[in-house]
């Protein structure tokens, strides 16, 4: 009976404690300590939170060509201050063994073109016996040796105008019957597609490479009786010519930016909350991907790294900061963090080497990231930007 | 009992987001909370002269030799206020962990006491919104959590019908933790942040004595010594360069109170008492030299004690007091800051044992806008529990 009544007055203790606690609120009090906190009276208060803006000691491009041997689409002509020059391309023979004693009818260089930009550009071009070897693994800036004399067409014309409507060029045929009757060696090292003059405007004329999987570049060797023989590029290349102007990374020419600065006006006991470094992009000498590798479904963000080099090689990652992508056919203003690094730096555990911004395709094709300087005057330039705390003061000394 | 008490615990321990007593307790050790069950809070805090017989948690531990059965007290403290400061309002609701103590008498008119009663007890949480130019919006967050706590071990002794003594060893133990922080709402900002936390310890030492100098009048009195804290303070940072740590003792002054309570006629008693503290020196917050004064509080209390027979209105207790507080902090600087409150309870009998639970409604006020700038109209609730039995062998039973 006793220990009912007990429950029964415990309960009625629950119920009183709870209909209190659920009856009353309790709202900030931030405004009603206001006085203690101000005065001093409640005496911890926080450091003061600043931004500090650092104008970068320097900004440089670092050129460190890279080849792109191995993209899915071969380009000739010009975009953005890349200037393709020259094409390389190497044929497999092993299909002409079985047609010894034919008579070649025809020859056909084919190439797959997918785009021309703009649609009226057309680029005269020569293809030349290479003389030496190329490998789509090398990092290639100027064509191997090639005969100066270019391969003539069936009508014995050197000079081949390329454009949307133009994607097959003849061969002489009696070139490939000397290779038929084993009387002359096919193209050892392949063949180099160049430019055969400067035309009054630049376009780009895109067309798939073997390595794209479908549909490379063929030799189509015609015989009599009407039998076709496909002779297929087995290895290609497309040489770029560095021609930008803007501040700029790029992959495949390929140059990064390098960004040196000192912080010097950060605080010693300053707490960082934040930094960043931050630049305007230059929308229009920007290029995130061809209208060909949209086709292929390529992004058209530039896939960035950002690093900090080692002391001793701006070109080598001591700690990668940041991979990421940046619009850059658009003028933005982008932050990227700098998270732990600027922290280390800071309290001393890194040295200060500066940041680079590289493309992380440098090896696969070319994207460009051009930004402002300096010249384009403080509300464009790059800068470090520091958001920090002071620290916190417990003993009312503020 | 044993389950009932157990149940009146995790009850009154239920509300664990605890604040301090007052918005003014949002800084130094020392705010006043005062000692004793409900009944005595019901009476004012007067009633440093009342003889209790059924509570373990008392104003004045020299009462505790009344006891005569183990008796187990637990008090908790629910406050709900307003606080006003310009035009800004701020409704607060706040919870004090109970206080629990546990006598066993030992012998004839000896009795040995123990628990837990608070000393101070802080909370406070706000934050303030900073620009700054080019980032995210910033909050400068502060929070308060402290905590200073007694465990009391209380010998009480009554030596001849008329008078009780006690002696009592105090172990002070606590903390104060400061934290702030800056913090973005932004997930590429790092939040800044800082703690400090002082650890308090030390032992202090108390007497009491409560003497009937006739049926009719009784006198009591306390004496609360000087705590001799060792304070042990580390400052932590994010920034761990720029922690610290350091070690410094800080006394919080004696207290005593003195006071009365006699019968005025029939059922109905007055009870009355002062109590103080000298001003402490403020070592550790400097910021507060030349804010802190003597602390005092006087309370006046009526009770008309309950009957053994009658309706049951006569079988319950009714009290009503009065009490004010002058804080130990002044602010601004040299502006004292007191506190008024009406107080009104009663009790309920636990059956046929000493145990009640008594309950009580306070009603005040601290601090004034006028003088002050920051005013707090308080409702607080009192309740205590206390349970009683024979300190005798159980029979087991055997299925």
């Amino acid at each position: 009976m006793m220990r009912r009544i007990y429950f029964a007055y415990a309960l009625i203790a629950a119920v009183a404690v709870l209909a209190l606690s659920a009856g009353c609120g309790t709202d900030a009090e931030g405004p009603v300590t206001r006085p203690f906190h101000e005065s001093g009276w409640y005496s911890p208060h926080a450091g003061d939170t600043e931004r500090y803006v650092d104008m970068l000691r320097s900004v440089s491009m670092i050129e460190i060509p890279y080849g792109i041997g191995h993209s899915s689409i071969l380009k000739l002509g010009e975009i953005k201050g890349v200037r393709y020059t020259n094409l390389l391309m190497q044929f497999s023979y092993d299909s002409l063994v079985n047609y010894e004693g034919m008579t070649v009818d025809s020859v056909v260089l084919d190439l797959p073109v997918v785009t021309v930009q703009d649609t009226l550009f057309h680029l005269g071009v020569t293809f030349n016996e290479l003389l030496e070897d190329f490998s789509e693994d090398d990092t290639i800036t100027l064509p191997p040796m090639y005969d100066p004399d270019p391969i003539q067409g069936a009508l014995g014309e050197t000079i081949r105008d390329i454009s949307f409507e133009r994607t097959e060029f003849s061969i002489d045929r009696t070139i490939v019957q000397e290779w038929v009757d084993g009387t002359a060696d096919p193209w050892t090292h392949g063949i180099s597609i160049n430019w055969a003059y400067i035309p009054d405007s630049l376009g780009l004329i895109e067309m798939y490479a073997q390595d794209y999987g479908t549909n490379p570049p063929v030799l189509r060797v015609l015989f009599d009786g009407g039998t076709e023989v496909i002779l297929p590029v087995v290895s290609d290349y497309a040489i770029t010519e560095d021609r930008i102007t803007a501040l700029a990374a790029a992959g495949g020419t390929a140059r990064r930016l390098y960004f040196e600065f000192d912080l010097d006006g950060v605080p010693e006991l300053a707490t960082l909350n934040y930094s960043a470094l931050v630049f305007h992009t230059d929308g229009s000498s920007g290029l995130g991907a061809t209208y060909s590798e949209m086709l292929i479904g390529a992004p058209t963000d530039f896939q960035y790294d950002l690093y900090a080099p080692k002391a001793s090689d701006p070109d080598s990652i001591d700690i990668l900061i940041s991979r990421s992508l940046l619009p850059v056919t658009i003028d933005a203003k982008i932050k990227i963090p700098l998270g732990q690094y600027t922290i280390e730096v800071l309290n001393g555990t890194r040295v200060n080497t500066g940041l680079v911004l590289k493309s992380t395709l440098e090896t696969t094709r070319v994207q460009i990231l051009a930004i402002y300087d300096a010249a384009a005057g403080d509300s464009l330039r790059p800068y470090i930007e520091v958001i920090y705390t002071m620290p916190t003061d417990f003993q009312g000394e503020r | 009992m044993r389950t009932a008490a157990a149940a009146a615990i995790l009850v009154l321990l239920l509300p664990c987001g605890a604040k301090a007593q007052s918005i003014y307790g949002i800084n130094y050790i020392g705010e006043v909370v005062h000692m004793g069950s409900s009944k005595h809070q019901a009476l004012g805090y007067s009633a440093v002269a009342v003889q209790d017989t059924s509570n373990s948690v008392t104003p004045n531990p020299a009462s505790t030799a009344d006891l005569t059965m183990v008796t187990l007290t637990v008090q908790q403290l629910l406050s709900a206020s307003r606080v006003y400061y310009l035009e800004d309002i701020s409704k607060q609701t706040r919870y004090q962990v109970p206080a629990f103590t546990v006598s066993f008498p030992i012998g004839k008119g000896l009795v040995l006491t123990t628990g837990y009663r608070t000393r101070y007890f802080g909370r406070a949480d706000f934050a303030y919104r900073r620009d700054i130019e080019g980032a995210p919006t910033a909050y400068e967050n502060y929070k308060l959590d402290s905590s200073l706590y007694t465990l009391p071990v209380i010998v009480a002794w009554k030596p001849i019908n008329t008078l009780r003594v006690a002696g009592e060893a105090q172990f002070n133990l606590g903390s104060v933790v400061d934290r702030v922080n800056v913090w973005f709402n932004d997930v590429d900002y790092r939040n800044v942040d800082s703690k400090r936390r002082r650890n308090y310890s030390g032992i202090s030492w108390g007497a009491s004595l409560l003497w009937e100098v006739h049926p009719r009048l009784w006198l009591g009195c306390n004496i609360d010594g000087a705590v001799d804290y060792r304070v042990d303070e580390v400052v932590e940072n994010t920034t761990s360069v720029l922690d610290t740590s350091m070690t410094f003792d800080y006394t919080l002054p004696l207290a005593w109170d003195v006071g009365f309570a006699a019968n005025a006629f029939g059922r109905w008693w007055l009870s009355s008492s002062y109590w103080m503290r000298a001003a402490a020196d403020p070592t550790g917050f400097p910021q507060l030299e030349g804010s802190v004064g003597n602390e005092t509080h006087i309370g006046v209390g009526i009770e008309r004690r309950a009957s053994n027979e009658g309706h049951i209105l006569n079988r319950i207790p009714i009290r009503l007091g009065f009490y004010t507080d002058k804080w130990h902090l002044q602010f601004p600087p040299g502006q004292e800051v007191n506190s008024i409150f009406f107080t009104v309870g009663s009790a309920i009998p636990l059956g046929n044992t000493p145990g009640a639970i008594d309950y009580t409604l306070e009603f005040g006020r601290i601090g004034s806008k006028a003088e002050n700038f920051v005013e707090e109209n308080v409702f607080r609730l009192g309740l205590s529990f206390s349970v009683a039995e024979p300190w005798s062998r159980r029979k087991t039973e055997r299925h």
